[in-house]
Protein backbone atom coordinates (compact mmCIF):
# COMPACT_ATOMS: atom_id res chain seq x y z
CA UNK A 1 0.00 0.00 0.00
CA UNK A 2 3.00 2.72 0.67
CA UNK A 3 5.01 1.41 -1.88
CA UNK A 4 1.41 2.02 -4.24
CA UNK A 5 1.29 6.20 -2.49
CA UNK A 6 5.17 6.81 -3.43
CA UNK A 7 4.78 5.15 -6.58
CA UNK A 8 1.97 7.56 -7.69
CA UNK A 9 3.76 10.10 -6.19
CA UNK A 10 7.31 9.70 -8.55
CA UNK A 11 4.80 9.37 -11.14
CA UNK A 12 3.79 13.14 -10.33
CA UNK A 13 7.49 13.83 -9.30
CA UNK A 14 8.94 12.86 -12.46
CA UNK A 15 6.49 14.17 -14.77
CA UNK A 16 6.53 17.73 -13.24
CA UNK A 17 10.88 17.16 -12.90
CA UNK A 18 10.43 16.53 -16.96
CA UNK A 19 8.04 19.26 -17.56
CA UNK A 20 10.26 22.05 -15.13
CA UNK A 21 13.20 21.63 -17.37
CA UNK A 22 11.57 21.56 -20.39
CA UNK A 23 10.42 25.18 -19.49
CA UNK A 24 12.54 28.28 -21.42
CA UNK A 25 12.58 30.17 -18.19
CA UNK A 26 14.31 27.43 -16.43
CA UNK A 27 17.23 27.69 -19.04
CA UNK A 28 16.65 31.22 -19.83
CA UNK A 29 18.03 32.14 -15.89
CA UNK A 30 20.76 28.92 -15.43
CA UNK A 31 22.39 30.63 -18.73
CA UNK A 32 22.02 34.09 -16.53
CA UNK A 33 23.62 32.20 -14.02
CA UNK A 34 26.65 30.97 -16.00
CA UNK A 35 27.52 34.32 -17.11
CA UNK A 36 27.13 35.84 -13.71
CA UNK A 37 29.40 33.33 -11.86
CA UNK A 38 31.87 33.40 -14.25
CA UNK A 39 31.51 37.12 -14.89
CA UNK A 40 33.26 36.91 -10.63
CA UNK A 41 36.50 35.99 -12.42
CA UNK A 42 36.76 39.25 -14.00
CA UNK A 43 35.30 41.05 -10.91
CA UNK A 44 37.67 39.27 -8.40
CA UNK A 45 40.77 40.76 -11.10
CA UNK A 46 40.00 44.52 -10.53
CA UNK A 47 39.60 44.10 -6.46
CA UNK A 48 42.67 44.87 -5.69
CA UNK A 49 44.23 41.02 -4.82
CA UNK A 50 40.99 40.40 -3.09
CA UNK A 51 40.00 38.04 -6.12
CA UNK A 52 38.74 34.91 -3.57
CA UNK A 53 36.46 36.59 -1.68
CA UNK A 54 35.14 38.50 -4.20
CA UNK A 55 34.77 35.23 -6.33
CA UNK A 56 33.51 32.95 -3.00
CA UNK A 57 31.13 36.23 -1.85
CA UNK A 58 29.27 37.19 -4.78
CA UNK A 59 29.34 33.30 -6.06
CA UNK A 60 27.64 32.06 -3.50
CA UNK A 61 24.71 34.65 -3.61
CA UNK A 62 25.06 34.58 -7.33
CA UNK A 63 23.97 30.23 -6.82
CA UNK A 64 21.21 31.93 -4.09
CA UNK A 65 19.72 34.40 -5.92
CA UNK A 66 19.33 32.95 -9.63
CA UNK A 67 17.76 29.91 -7.52
CA UNK A 68 15.54 31.51 -5.54
CA UNK A 69 14.45 33.17 -9.18
CA UNK A 70 14.33 29.64 -10.71
CA UNK A 71 12.06 28.00 -7.93
CA UNK A 72 9.67 31.58 -7.73
CA UNK A 73 9.40 31.57 -11.27
CA UNK A 74 8.77 28.01 -11.70
CA UNK A 75 7.04 26.77 -8.46
CA UNK A 76 4.23 29.86 -8.38
CA UNK A 77 2.35 28.36 -11.62
CA UNK A 78 2.83 25.36 -11.02
CA UNK A 79 -0.79 24.02 -9.69
CA UNK A 80 -1.80 27.52 -11.68
CA UNK A 81 -0.94 25.87 -15.01
CA UNK A 82 -2.50 22.41 -14.11
CA UNK A 83 -6.01 24.32 -12.75
CA UNK A 84 -5.78 26.55 -15.78
CA UNK A 85 -5.47 23.79 -18.43
CA UNK A 86 -7.68 21.59 -16.77
CA UNK A 87 -5.02 18.68 -16.31
CA UNK A 88 -6.13 18.66 -12.68
CA UNK A 89 -9.51 17.03 -13.37
CA UNK A 90 -7.49 14.19 -15.42
CA UNK A 91 -4.60 13.57 -12.55
CA UNK A 92 -7.87 13.53 -10.06
CA UNK A 93 -9.73 11.71 -11.80
CA UNK A 94 -7.12 8.86 -11.46
CA UNK A 95 -6.46 7.20 -7.71
CA UNK A 96 -4.21 9.62 -6.71
CA UNK A 97 -5.03 12.59 -3.77
CA UNK A 98 -4.86 16.00 -3.64
CA UNK A 99 -1.81 15.46 -0.92
CA UNK A 100 -0.28 12.90 -3.67
CA UNK A 101 -0.39 15.56 -6.05
CA UNK A 102 1.13 18.39 -4.15
CA UNK A 103 4.24 16.14 -2.71
CA UNK A 104 4.87 14.62 -6.43
CA UNK A 105 4.67 18.88 -7.62
CA UNK A 106 7.25 19.45 -4.79
CA UNK A 107 9.72 16.64 -5.28
CA UNK A 108 9.67 17.43 -9.08
CA UNK A 109 10.44 20.84 -8.47
CA UNK A 110 12.77 20.53 -6.01
CA UNK A 111 14.78 17.89 -8.03
CA UNK A 112 14.70 20.44 -11.37
CA UNK A 113 15.90 23.55 -9.15
CA UNK A 114 18.39 21.54 -7.26
CA UNK A 115 19.53 20.14 -10.68
CA UNK A 116 20.04 23.57 -12.01
CA UNK A 117 21.81 24.60 -8.48
CA UNK A 118 24.17 21.33 -9.12
CA UNK A 119 24.98 22.60 -12.64
CA UNK A 120 25.81 26.76 -10.42
CA UNK A 121 27.94 24.92 -8.16
CA UNK A 122 29.72 22.77 -10.75
CA UNK A 123 30.79 26.29 -12.54
CA UNK A 124 30.96 27.86 -8.80
CA UNK A 125 33.64 25.37 -7.68
CA UNK A 126 35.46 26.09 -11.24
CA UNK A 127 36.12 29.27 -10.74
CA UNK A 128 37.16 28.71 -7.22
CA UNK A 129 40.00 26.12 -8.21
CA UNK A 130 40.84 29.22 -11.11
CA UNK A 131 40.94 32.00 -8.72
CA UNK A 132 43.58 29.99 -6.25
CA UNK A 133 40.82 29.06 -3.96
CA UNK A 134 41.05 24.84 -4.42
CA UNK A 135 38.29 22.83 -3.51
CA UNK A 136 36.08 24.78 -1.70
CA UNK A 137 34.15 22.40 0.84
CA UNK A 138 32.61 25.07 3.01
CA UNK A 139 31.01 26.73 0.21
CA UNK A 140 29.24 23.17 -0.46
CA UNK A 141 28.24 23.41 3.00
CA UNK A 142 26.57 26.62 2.06
CA UNK A 143 24.95 25.61 -0.56
CA UNK A 144 23.44 22.36 1.12
CA UNK A 145 21.78 25.01 3.38
CA UNK A 146 20.58 27.24 0.03
CA UNK A 147 19.33 24.21 -0.93
CA UNK A 148 17.55 23.42 2.13
CA UNK A 149 15.88 27.23 1.76
CA UNK A 150 15.09 26.61 -1.69
CA UNK A 151 13.15 23.54 -1.06
CA UNK A 152 11.04 25.63 1.45
CA UNK A 153 10.65 28.23 -1.00
CA UNK A 154 9.45 26.32 -3.51
CA UNK A 155 6.45 24.34 -0.92
CA UNK A 156 5.79 28.05 -0.01
CA UNK A 157 5.31 29.13 -3.84
CA UNK A 158 3.50 25.82 -4.46
CA UNK A 159 1.14 26.68 -1.22
CA UNK A 160 0.25 30.23 -2.95
CA UNK A 161 -0.04 28.46 -6.51
CA UNK A 162 -3.01 26.83 -5.16
CA UNK A 163 -5.33 29.61 -4.61
CA UNK A 164 -3.13 32.73 -6.82
CA UNK A 165 -2.43 33.87 -10.17
CA UNK A 166 1.11 33.64 -10.85
CA UNK A 167 2.18 37.29 -10.81
CA UNK A 168 0.49 37.72 -7.36
CA UNK A 169 1.98 34.52 -6.16
CA UNK A 170 5.31 36.01 -6.84
CA UNK A 171 4.50 39.08 -5.29
CA UNK A 172 3.22 37.48 -2.03
CA UNK A 173 6.40 34.87 -2.60
CA UNK A 174 9.36 37.50 -2.78
CA UNK A 175 7.32 39.83 0.00
CA UNK A 176 7.34 36.12 2.08
CA UNK A 177 11.39 36.13 1.61
CA UNK A 178 12.00 39.37 1.87
CA UNK A 179 10.12 39.48 5.60
CA UNK A 180 11.63 36.07 6.53
CA UNK A 181 15.55 37.43 5.72
CA UNK A 182 14.28 40.71 8.14
CA UNK A 183 12.74 39.15 10.67
CA UNK A 184 15.58 38.98 13.42
CA UNK A 185 16.00 43.11 12.48
CA UNK A 186 12.46 44.11 12.65
CA UNK A 187 11.93 42.46 16.51
CA UNK A 188 16.19 43.68 17.95
CA UNK A 189 14.34 47.18 15.72
CA UNK A 190 10.89 47.10 17.54
CA UNK A 191 12.81 46.15 21.00
CA UNK A 192 13.09 50.08 21.29
CA UNK A 193 9.68 50.77 20.55
CA UNK A 194 5.85 50.09 22.07
CA UNK A 195 5.91 46.47 23.69
CA UNK A 196 2.85 45.89 21.62
CA UNK A 197 4.68 46.23 18.04
CA UNK A 198 7.54 44.14 19.53
CA UNK A 199 4.99 41.23 20.54
CA UNK A 200 3.46 41.54 17.33
CA UNK A 201 6.87 41.01 15.44
CA UNK A 202 7.74 38.48 18.22
CA UNK A 203 4.87 36.44 17.24
CA UNK A 204 5.06 36.97 13.24
CA UNK A 205 8.79 36.12 14.46
CA UNK A 206 8.32 32.82 15.27
CA UNK A 207 5.31 32.23 12.90
CA UNK A 208 6.42 33.55 9.26
CA UNK A 209 9.48 31.42 7.42
CA UNK A 210 12.60 32.37 9.24
CA UNK A 211 15.14 32.55 6.75
CA UNK A 212 18.25 33.69 8.20
CA UNK A 213 18.76 30.37 9.48
CA UNK A 214 19.77 29.13 5.88
CA UNK A 215 22.08 31.93 5.64
CA UNK A 216 25.75 30.41 6.27
CA UNK A 217 27.74 32.65 3.96
CA UNK A 218 29.03 34.84 5.72
CA UNK A 219 30.45 32.20 8.10
CA UNK A 220 32.04 30.24 5.76
CA UNK A 221 33.51 32.89 3.59
CA UNK A 222 35.64 32.81 7.08
CA UNK A 223 36.57 29.17 7.22
CA UNK A 224 33.51 29.20 10.26
CA UNK A 225 30.97 25.82 9.77
CA UNK A 226 27.84 25.81 11.94
CA UNK A 227 27.60 22.81 14.53
CA UNK A 228 26.12 19.76 13.71
CA UNK A 229 23.55 20.41 16.33
CA UNK A 230 22.51 23.99 13.88
CA UNK A 231 22.54 21.71 10.75
CA UNK A 232 20.30 19.15 12.30
CA UNK A 233 17.61 21.95 14.24
CA UNK A 234 17.84 23.84 10.30
CA UNK A 235 16.83 20.39 8.32
CA UNK A 236 14.23 20.02 10.77
CA UNK A 237 12.54 23.68 10.84
CA UNK A 238 12.80 23.38 7.19
CA UNK A 239 11.20 19.62 7.15
CA UNK A 240 8.26 20.86 9.49
CA UNK A 241 7.68 24.18 7.54
CA UNK A 242 7.21 22.43 4.74
CA UNK A 243 5.31 19.79 5.42
CA UNK A 244 2.94 22.28 6.47
CA UNK A 245 2.68 24.47 3.70
CA UNK A 246 2.39 20.87 1.45
CA UNK A 247 -0.43 20.20 3.33
CA UNK A 248 -2.01 23.41 4.15
CA UNK A 249 -1.27 23.54 -0.40
CA UNK A 250 -3.22 20.10 -0.48
CA UNK A 251 -6.59 21.20 1.94
CA UNK A 252 -7.20 24.56 0.07
CA UNK A 253 -6.96 22.65 -3.48
CA UNK A 254 -9.34 19.78 -1.84
CA UNK A 255 -11.44 22.56 -0.79
CA UNK A 256 -11.58 24.43 -4.22
CA UNK A 257 -13.95 23.98 -6.74
CA UNK A 258 -13.46 22.79 -10.46
CA UNK B 1 2.69 50.17 -58.52
CA UNK B 2 0.61 51.31 -56.11
CA UNK B 3 2.33 48.38 -54.08
CA UNK B 4 6.26 49.84 -54.69
CA UNK B 5 4.67 53.11 -53.03
CA UNK B 6 3.51 51.59 -49.85
CA UNK B 7 6.78 50.05 -49.85
CA UNK B 8 8.40 53.31 -50.27
CA UNK B 9 6.19 55.18 -47.65
CA UNK B 10 6.65 52.45 -45.48
CA UNK B 11 10.41 52.30 -45.50
CA UNK B 12 10.82 56.33 -45.27
CA UNK B 13 8.48 56.05 -42.11
CA UNK B 14 10.47 53.55 -40.53
CA UNK B 15 13.85 55.39 -41.28
CA UNK B 16 11.83 58.93 -39.98
CA UNK B 17 11.06 56.86 -36.77
CA UNK B 18 14.81 55.69 -36.06
CA UNK B 19 15.94 59.16 -36.84
CA UNK B 20 13.47 60.62 -33.72
CA UNK B 21 14.88 57.61 -32.00
CA UNK B 22 18.38 58.51 -32.26
CA UNK B 23 17.73 61.99 -31.86
CA UNK B 24 16.19 61.03 -28.60
CA UNK B 25 18.70 59.27 -27.52
CA UNK B 26 21.67 62.29 -28.50
CA UNK B 27 19.05 64.40 -26.14
CA UNK B 28 19.01 62.27 -23.64
CA UNK B 29 22.76 61.74 -23.32
CA UNK B 30 23.05 65.11 -22.18
CA UNK B 31 20.29 65.48 -20.42
CA UNK B 32 21.65 62.73 -18.36
CA UNK B 33 25.41 64.11 -18.21
CA UNK B 34 23.85 66.56 -15.79
CA UNK B 35 21.46 64.36 -14.37
CA UNK B 36 22.80 63.37 -10.62
CA UNK B 37 22.71 59.65 -10.00
CA UNK B 38 22.19 58.20 -6.67
CA UNK B 39 24.87 55.56 -5.95
CA UNK B 40 24.39 52.65 -3.97
CA UNK B 41 26.85 53.45 -1.99
CA UNK B 42 25.16 56.80 -0.30
CA UNK B 43 22.94 54.26 1.10
CA UNK B 44 23.62 54.11 5.01
CA UNK B 45 24.75 50.37 6.01
CA UNK B 46 22.09 49.46 8.17
CA UNK B 47 19.48 50.63 5.48
CA UNK B 48 21.62 48.20 2.90
CA UNK B 49 21.75 45.09 5.56
CA UNK B 50 17.70 45.70 6.19
CA UNK B 51 17.05 45.39 2.83
CA UNK B 52 20.33 42.93 0.77
CA UNK B 53 18.35 39.52 1.37
CA UNK B 54 21.14 38.75 3.91
CA UNK B 55 23.89 38.36 1.33
CA UNK B 56 26.04 41.36 3.19
CA UNK B 57 29.06 39.98 2.15
CA UNK B 58 28.22 39.96 -1.31
CA UNK B 59 27.02 43.28 -1.18
CA UNK B 60 30.40 44.52 0.85
CA UNK B 61 32.15 42.96 -1.92
CA UNK B 62 30.05 45.16 -4.38
CA UNK B 63 30.94 48.00 -2.45
CA UNK B 64 34.71 47.38 -1.97
CA UNK B 65 34.85 46.98 -6.11
CA UNK B 66 33.40 50.36 -6.34
CA UNK B 67 36.07 51.77 -4.06
CA UNK B 68 38.25 50.40 -6.22
CA UNK B 69 36.98 52.04 -8.74
CA UNK B 70 37.16 55.15 -7.46
CA UNK B 71 40.55 54.40 -6.14
CA UNK B 72 42.07 53.73 -9.40
CA UNK B 73 40.44 56.39 -11.39
CA UNK B 74 41.60 58.65 -8.85
CA UNK B 75 38.87 61.69 -7.70
CA UNK B 76 36.06 59.48 -9.51
CA UNK B 77 34.83 60.04 -6.02
CA UNK B 78 35.92 62.58 -3.21
CA UNK B 79 37.84 60.92 -0.63
CA UNK B 80 34.79 61.35 2.16
CA UNK B 81 32.92 59.06 -0.25
CA UNK B 82 35.40 57.16 -0.59
CA UNK B 83 35.61 56.50 3.32
CA UNK B 84 32.83 56.29 3.76
CA UNK B 85 31.90 53.53 1.24
CA UNK B 86 34.39 51.78 3.25
CA UNK B 87 32.99 52.47 6.44
CA UNK B 88 29.77 50.69 5.32
CA UNK B 89 32.01 48.03 3.32
CA UNK B 90 33.33 47.28 7.11
CA UNK B 91 30.02 47.39 8.33
CA UNK B 92 28.21 45.18 6.04
CA UNK B 93 31.13 42.55 6.24
CA UNK B 94 33.30 43.07 9.42
CA UNK B 95 35.25 40.39 9.10
CA UNK B 96 36.73 41.48 5.16
CA UNK B 97 39.92 42.79 6.48
CA UNK B 98 42.00 44.55 3.61
CA UNK B 99 38.92 47.49 3.25
CA UNK B 100 40.55 48.44 7.18
CA UNK B 101 44.09 48.00 6.00
CA UNK B 102 43.44 49.79 2.39
CA UNK B 103 41.70 52.88 3.84
CA UNK B 104 44.19 54.15 6.45
CA UNK B 105 47.24 53.69 4.49
CA UNK B 106 45.71 55.67 1.14
CA UNK B 107 42.68 57.86 2.91
CA UNK B 108 45.04 60.01 4.42
CA UNK B 109 47.22 60.29 1.15
CA UNK B 110 44.51 61.41 -0.46
CA UNK B 111 43.07 64.46 1.80
CA UNK B 112 45.00 64.73 5.15
CA UNK B 113 40.91 66.16 6.55
CA UNK B 114 40.24 62.50 6.32
CA UNK B 115 42.69 61.13 8.57
CA UNK B 116 40.70 60.69 11.43
CA UNK B 117 37.82 59.15 9.64
CA UNK B 118 40.34 56.24 8.46
CA UNK B 119 42.63 55.79 11.74
CA UNK B 120 38.56 55.26 13.21
CA UNK B 121 37.91 52.91 10.54
CA UNK B 122 41.42 50.73 11.01
CA UNK B 123 41.39 51.16 14.63
CA UNK B 124 37.83 49.23 14.55
CA UNK B 125 39.70 46.56 12.44
CA UNK B 126 41.87 46.42 15.05
CA UNK B 127 39.20 45.45 18.01
CA UNK B 128 37.83 43.28 15.38
CA UNK B 129 40.79 40.84 16.79
CA UNK B 130 41.11 40.23 12.71
CA UNK B 131 44.80 38.11 11.84
CA UNK B 132 45.75 40.73 9.03
CA UNK B 133 48.79 42.39 9.84
CA UNK B 134 48.59 45.24 7.35
CA UNK B 135 45.54 46.91 9.41
CA UNK B 136 47.91 47.42 12.12
CA UNK B 137 51.31 48.17 10.32
CA UNK B 138 49.07 50.62 8.17
CA UNK B 139 47.71 52.07 11.26
CA UNK B 140 51.00 52.42 12.96
CA UNK B 141 52.51 54.21 9.71
CA UNK B 142 49.72 56.24 9.22
CA UNK B 143 49.87 57.87 12.94
CA UNK B 144 53.98 58.07 12.96
CA UNK B 145 53.77 59.78 8.96
CA UNK B 146 50.79 61.96 9.20
CA UNK B 147 50.41 62.74 12.77
CA UNK B 148 53.24 62.41 14.33
CA UNK B 149 52.00 60.53 16.81
CA UNK B 150 55.16 58.08 18.69
CA UNK B 151 53.01 56.51 21.05
CA UNK B 152 50.34 55.23 18.69
CA UNK B 153 52.42 54.25 16.28
CA UNK B 154 54.66 52.33 18.68
CA UNK B 155 51.87 50.57 20.56
CA UNK B 156 50.51 49.57 16.59
CA UNK B 157 53.90 48.46 15.66
CA UNK B 158 53.81 46.19 18.79
CA UNK B 159 50.21 44.70 17.74
CA UNK B 160 51.80 43.90 14.11
CA UNK B 161 54.86 42.41 15.35
CA UNK B 162 52.61 40.06 17.52
CA UNK B 163 50.11 39.65 15.12
CA UNK B 164 50.30 35.63 13.49
CA UNK B 165 51.78 35.39 10.24
CA UNK B 166 53.55 38.56 10.22
CA UNK B 167 56.23 38.18 7.44
CA UNK B 168 59.69 38.61 8.76
CA UNK B 169 60.90 41.63 7.18
CA UNK B 170 57.54 43.41 8.49
CA UNK B 171 58.24 42.31 11.84
CA UNK B 172 61.83 43.93 11.91
CA UNK B 173 60.63 47.02 10.93
CA UNK B 174 57.81 47.21 13.38
CA UNK B 175 60.16 46.08 16.05
CA UNK B 176 62.83 48.58 14.76
CA UNK B 177 60.65 51.12 14.76
CA UNK B 178 62.46 54.64 17.12
CA UNK B 179 65.76 53.37 15.93
CA UNK B 180 66.17 55.43 12.69
CA UNK B 181 68.41 58.32 13.01
CA UNK B 182 66.60 60.30 11.26
CA UNK B 183 62.44 60.31 10.16
CA UNK B 184 63.59 60.67 6.63
CA UNK B 185 65.40 57.16 7.09
CA UNK B 186 62.25 55.97 9.17
CA UNK B 187 60.27 57.03 6.60
CA UNK B 188 62.06 55.41 3.32
CA UNK B 189 61.88 51.84 5.50
CA UNK B 190 58.48 51.96 5.84
CA UNK B 191 57.81 52.79 2.15
CA UNK B 192 60.00 49.95 1.08
CA UNK B 193 58.30 47.56 3.42
CA UNK B 194 55.29 48.50 2.50
CA UNK B 195 56.23 48.34 -1.35
CA UNK B 196 57.84 45.31 -0.79
CA UNK B 197 54.96 43.17 1.07
CA UNK B 198 52.10 44.68 -0.85
CA UNK B 199 50.13 42.46 -2.70
CA UNK B 200 48.03 44.76 -4.74
CA UNK B 201 49.22 47.22 -7.52
CA UNK B 202 47.47 50.48 -6.26
CA UNK B 203 49.52 49.94 -2.77
CA UNK B 204 52.69 49.09 -4.27
CA UNK B 205 52.16 52.14 -6.82
CA UNK B 206 51.51 54.32 -3.98
CA UNK B 207 54.68 53.43 -2.09
CA UNK B 208 56.95 53.15 -5.24
CA UNK B 209 55.86 56.73 -6.55
CA UNK B 210 56.71 57.72 -2.41
CA UNK B 211 59.75 56.28 -2.76
CA UNK B 212 60.58 57.91 -5.96
CA UNK B 213 58.85 61.61 -4.62
CA UNK B 214 61.42 61.06 -1.99
CA UNK B 215 64.71 60.67 -4.26
CA UNK B 216 63.93 63.83 -6.23
CA UNK B 217 63.40 66.11 -3.27
CA UNK B 218 66.91 64.25 -2.20
CA UNK B 219 68.45 64.98 -5.61
CA UNK B 220 67.41 68.07 -5.90
CA UNK B 221 68.98 69.07 -2.32
CA UNK B 222 72.37 67.37 -3.62
CA UNK B 223 72.25 69.61 -6.44
CA UNK B 224 71.41 73.08 -4.59
CA UNK B 225 74.81 72.39 -2.22
CA UNK B 226 76.99 71.56 -5.78
CA UNK B 227 75.28 74.65 -7.37
CA UNK B 228 76.39 76.44 -3.87
CA UNK B 229 80.01 74.69 -3.71
CA UNK B 230 80.42 75.20 -7.52
CA UNK B 231 79.12 79.35 -7.75
CA UNK B 232 79.40 80.63 -4.39
CA UNK B 233 75.78 80.86 -3.63
CA UNK B 234 72.56 79.04 -3.91
CA UNK B 235 70.47 79.43 -7.06
CA UNK B 236 67.56 81.83 -7.29
CA UNK B 237 65.19 79.46 -8.96
CA UNK B 238 65.44 75.99 -9.93
CA UNK B 239 65.93 76.54 -13.18
CA UNK B 240 69.41 77.23 -12.53
CA UNK B 241 70.35 74.02 -11.86
CA UNK B 242 69.58 73.03 -15.65
CA UNK B 243 71.32 76.35 -17.10
CA UNK B 244 74.33 75.51 -14.98
CA UNK B 245 74.23 71.91 -16.39
CA UNK B 246 73.97 70.14 -12.72
CA UNK B 247 71.18 68.67 -13.97
CA UNK B 248 69.29 68.08 -17.75
CA UNK B 249 65.98 68.45 -16.66
CA UNK B 250 63.73 69.08 -13.44
CA UNK B 251 62.75 65.84 -12.55
CA UNK B 252 58.67 65.31 -12.65
CA UNK B 253 57.03 64.22 -9.67
CA UNK B 254 54.72 61.54 -9.24
CA UNK B 255 52.36 63.78 -7.26
CA UNK B 256 52.49 66.40 -9.75
CA UNK B 257 54.81 68.96 -7.20
CA UNK B 258 56.60 71.27 -8.71
CA UNK B 259 59.22 72.45 -7.19
CA UNK B 260 61.02 75.74 -6.06
CA UNK B 261 63.82 77.16 -4.15
CA UNK B 262 63.99 80.59 -2.04
CA UNK B 263 67.91 81.16 -2.82
CA UNK B 264 68.47 80.48 0.97
CA UNK B 265 68.97 76.51 -0.52
CA UNK B 266 65.53 75.57 0.66
CA UNK B 267 63.18 73.87 -1.29
CA UNK B 268 59.39 74.69 -1.90
CA UNK B 269 56.66 72.48 -3.10
CA UNK B 270 53.38 73.31 -4.74
CA UNK B 271 50.99 71.20 -6.42
CA UNK B 272 50.67 72.02 -9.90
CA UNK B 273 52.35 74.51 -12.36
Amino acid sequence: MKHTHLTRIFVVAKNTFKESVRDKVFYALFAFAFVAITFTIFLGSISLDEDLHIVRSLGLAGIYLFGVLITVFLGTSLMYKEIERRTLYFILSKPISHGQVIAGKFLGLFSSVALSIAGMTIIYLGVVWYSGGGFDTLGLLAIFFEIIEVGLLIALSIFFSTFSKPLPSIVYALLVIYIGHSLGMLVDFTKRGSALAHDVVQGLYYVLPNLEKFDIRDLVLYGNAPSLTAVFLVILYATIYTIILLAGGALLLQKREF
Amino acid sequence: MQLAQNSTLRTIFFLGLFVCLIATQYTYESYAAHRGVLPLSNLPAPVLKVTDLGLNSAVASLLWLNVVQNVVLYFGASSATISSDINAVTQLDPKFSYPYAFAVLMIPGFDRSQTQAAIDIATRGVDEHLTDWRIPYYLGFTYFFYLKDNANAIKYMHITAETPGVPAGIKVTALNYGLSKTMHEQTRQFWQSIHDSATDDVVRQNAQDNLDHMDIVEGLQAALELYKRIHGAYPKAIGDLVTSGILTSIPEDPFGITFATDGEGHLTFSLGQ
